[in-house]
């Protein structure tokens, strides 16, 4: 089971559901070129410009590591990035879970509400660039849990600070900015789309969006707010993870 | 909703606010503003309770809140200074600093607090559009090193290549051979020249790659006084050197001649005509630690007291620029840091009308034995390989002086032949045809750049296996990393030093016998 991280953070946002995945599933977690603790001198922005380049991060991982038949959990824009690579490489992949998924942020009228105006998300990049500073000591508590020591929470805040600004940016247009609507009647694979109740990032009607549109997908709300699930209801997200792939679980 | 009141909050200058905590469903909803937060938003007294805290937020800080505020009130119980931006009655943005924290346990209220951050945001957009243009400022200089790094030593292959190949040819007439070492003597100084300036602003930023080892420091300063002997010369100035024999320091090699060469032409520049320089090399005690001080005297006009202080600032040259002394000021201020970097310290001590000493002083260290010499001298009969040998070199290389030069040294190794494409895509074709048991491959050539052949290379699945070397000119360490990342096997940067790129061939030939 491979998980991938959301923009804005890296495979530590996972902790909350490991313990218990772990006792069922081989974890398979990795930083995007550009997030964590990955090597910023690979960062390449024509590659990462577009989902097809953190996809290809996916499928490099899977042939690195000679895995096949593998479970993908994607929170977000990398619901998206699951999906490419499994049509690119289907091969490799079993099953895809999306949390909190959206193919396009935008409002394309007359017929998508993605939820933004191209103005709204240009102003959300502005802001997350704003409080950059103030990123560290934003993200790092959270990651770390409440009752991690204060030294460890410094040195994660300090390796936020060292997040390259650039790759940042490259990474968030291309998660905001982009619509990958018409790769969803291509799916192949079967697939959970994991939905919040209210999440202002992306709506309930977003999330049934995706479902109508996939072949074979299954859809589950959970009964919570917030576009983070796996972090704010670890114990209802990995109920369902675990229900969708019981024929899996060792 | 539950009537809420938070009386003490009223005479707050900031924003105060209270809605329901994560303990209970749907949206966060306001149950109490203070008067400031009314009066500041222009919105009545008691308006907003019931609103949603979302609405009073621009969609771009309900995301903030929504995936990023809400689940870290949720984990940690409190959250600080988040920049948003809130919404007047008349839909005026005014960004604000939010701090929040939560009643635990039951999450029944969030308690938030929120300071008007007109002039923090400002400075804040100010900073990050003056960091933007720092950064694109030094990446266009980082790019112009690479390309100025890779322009100077491209020649500099073909002259130090084609001089060690002369020197090492039995062939070539004794009377010639003084030349050929000063050929090869100065294209060495000149290349170490190129890389120390393109070095100046690493040394400035602090940043200087070193390899410390222990250095036999006679030997380095018979070096560099050999370097100057030239200028000494044609100044008629006697160079000596006195102290101890067989002293080592803990330094880089050629960071410390550079250092060395620096104060000694330094000395003789600001020498008198037929004066004297003096390098004195003896051990110190500091501290219980034993140090190796080397003192470089001159017999020149001496600083005046007030002018030693600025000696060590770039381009300060105390009016030496009137003169007829060649110099750029800078020399001073790289060998001080340089000499810092080695955990060395560097000191001035000048009496006018006498002369000066500039000294240094590193750590001492026993050298270690010399290395035994790699042969790379050979017979003629030795150098003529049988053309049915085996193991090919391939070499992918647009410069027609470098696929010469590279023939020679493959000659000269004597394991395997070399053969030449002298365009990519020629090269991906003889590389898939003759499976070659070395790739040698330039990275900048112009139909394709040597990335972009690795990858077509690495995709073919016949010729997995097959150790890929890039040879290049660019040097920095930031290229030579991005070419490992790359998933070359090695990385050979020009000039070739011959015993190194045999050491390169060794490692990826097999033996013939």
């Amino acid at each position: 089971m491979m998980l991938a991280h959301g923009f804005g953070c890296d495979q530590t946002m996972w902790r909350y559901l490991i313990p218990r995945l772990r006792e069922h599933y081989t974890l398979v977690l990795f930083d995007y070129v550009g997030s964590g603790g990955s090597d910023i001198a690979a960062f390449d922005a024509d590659r990462y410009g577009s989902l097809e380049g953190y996809a290809k991060d996916v499928t490099e991982i899977c042939e690195a590591l000679e895995l096949k038949d593998v479970i993908f959990v994607g929170h977000s824009v990398s619901s998206m990035i699951g999906l490419i690579a499994s049509q690119s490489h289907p091969e490799l992949f079993d099953r895809l879970v999306m949390v909190c998924p959206s193919p396009c942020f935008l409002n394309i009228p007359p017929d998508y509400l993605g939820g933004f105006e191209r103005e709204d998300l240009q102003e959300l990049l502005d802001l997350m660039e704003r409080n950059y500073l103030g990123w560290a000591s934003f993200m790092a508590p959270l990651v770390m849990g409440r009752e991690a020591p204060k030294e460890l929470v410094d040195d994660l805040a300090n390796s936020f600070c060292s997040t390259d600004l650039n790759a940042a940016r490259v990474f968030a247009r291309a998660t905001f900015l982009s619509d990958y609507r018409h790769i969803l009647p291509d799916a192949r694979h079967p697939t959970l789309i994991l939905q919040s109740e209210t999440d202002a990032l992306a709506e309930q009607r977003i999330g049934r969006f995706v479902h109508e549109r996939m072949p074979g997908s299954t859809f589950a709300l959970i009964k919570g707010e917030g576009h983070c699930l796996h972090m704010t209801h670890p114990d209802q997200v990995t109920d369902v993870i675990q229900h969708f792939c019981a024929d899996r679980s060792e | 909703m539950q009537e809420f009141a938070a009386p003490g909050t009223e005479k707050f200058p900031c924003g105060c606010l209270v809605t329901t905590g994560m303990g209970t469903a749907g949206d966060r909803l306001i149950v109490f503003a203070n008067r400031y937060f009314y009066d500041r938003l222009g919105f009545t007294g008691g308006s907003l309770v019931g609103q949603p805290l979302a609405s009073v937020l621009t969609p771009a800080s309900r995301i903030i809140l929504d995936s990023f505020m809400l689940p870290m009130i949720k984990h940690e119980g409190k959250v600080e200074e988040i920049l948003l931006e809130v919404l007047s009655s008349d839909g005026e943005r005014v960004p604000v600093v939010v701090n929040a924290t939560t009643d635990s346990p039951g999450e029944e209220y969030i308690y938030w607090s929120l300071f008007r951050a007109v002039q923090r945001d400002r400075l804040y957009k100010e900073l990050n559009q003056t960091r933007d243009m720092a950064e694109q400022a030094n990446r266009a200089k980082s790019r112009f090193l690479s390309n100025m790094s890779h322009e100077l030593r491209t020649p500099m292959n073909a002259i130090l290549g084609f001089s060690q190949i002369l020197k090492a040819d039995p062939a070539l007439p004794g009377s010639h051979a003084g030349s050929v070492e000063e050929i090869i003597g100065a294209g060495q100084h000149l290349l170490d020249l190129i890389n120390e300036v393109l070095d100046l602003a690493r040394v400035e930023a602090g940043q200087i790659d070193l390899s410390l080892e222990p250095v036999p420091v006679t030997t380095a300063v018979k070096d560099v006084l050999r370097l100057v002997r030239p200028l000494a010369d044609k100044r008629r100035i006697q160079c000596r050197l006195t102290g101890t024999a067989k002293l080592g320091v803990l330094a880089d090699r050629t960071r410390l001649k550079q250092v060395l060469l620096n104060l000694v032409s330094n000395a003789i520049k600001y020498n008198r005509e037929g004066g004297e320089v003096t390098v004195d090399v003896r051990r110190i005690q500091e501290n219980g630690n034993a140090r190796v001080r080397l003192s470089v005297t001159d017999t020149g006009p001496g600083i005046d007291p007030e002018d030693l202080a600025g000696l060590a600032t770039p381009f300060n040259r105390l009016q030496r620029e009137e003169a007829s002394v060649e110099g750029t000021g800078i020399g001073l201020t790289i060998t001080r840091q340089i000499v810092k970097a080695m955990d060395g310290t560097l000191g001035i001590s000048s009496e006018v009308g006498a002369g000066s000493t500039f000294w240094i002083e590193l750590p001492e260290c026993q050298p270690k034995a010399p290395e035994p010499e790699i042969p790379v001298e050979k017979t003629a009969a030795e150098v003529t390989v049988p053309e049915q040998w085996s193991d090919i070199v391939l070499y992918i290389e647009d410069n027609p002086v470098n696929l010469k030069l590279v023939e020679q040294f493959v000659r000269r190794h004597g394991k395997a032949r070399m053969v030449p494409a002298d365009s990519p895509e020629k090269g991906i074709e003889l590389a898939t045809n003759l499976k070659p048991a070395v790739i040698l491959l330039d990275l900048s050539m112009p139909s394709m750049d040597g990335f972009q052949v690795l990858a077509i290379l690495k995709a073919k699945p016949e010729l997995a296996g097959i150790p890929i070397i890039a040879m290049t000119a660019h040097a920095l360490p930031e290229d030579i990393h991005r070419g490992k990342a790359a998933g070359f096997d090695d990385y050979l940067t020009k000039p070739l030093k011959l015993k190194h790129f045999f050491q390169v061939l060794d490692r990826y030939l097999a033996d013939p016998s």
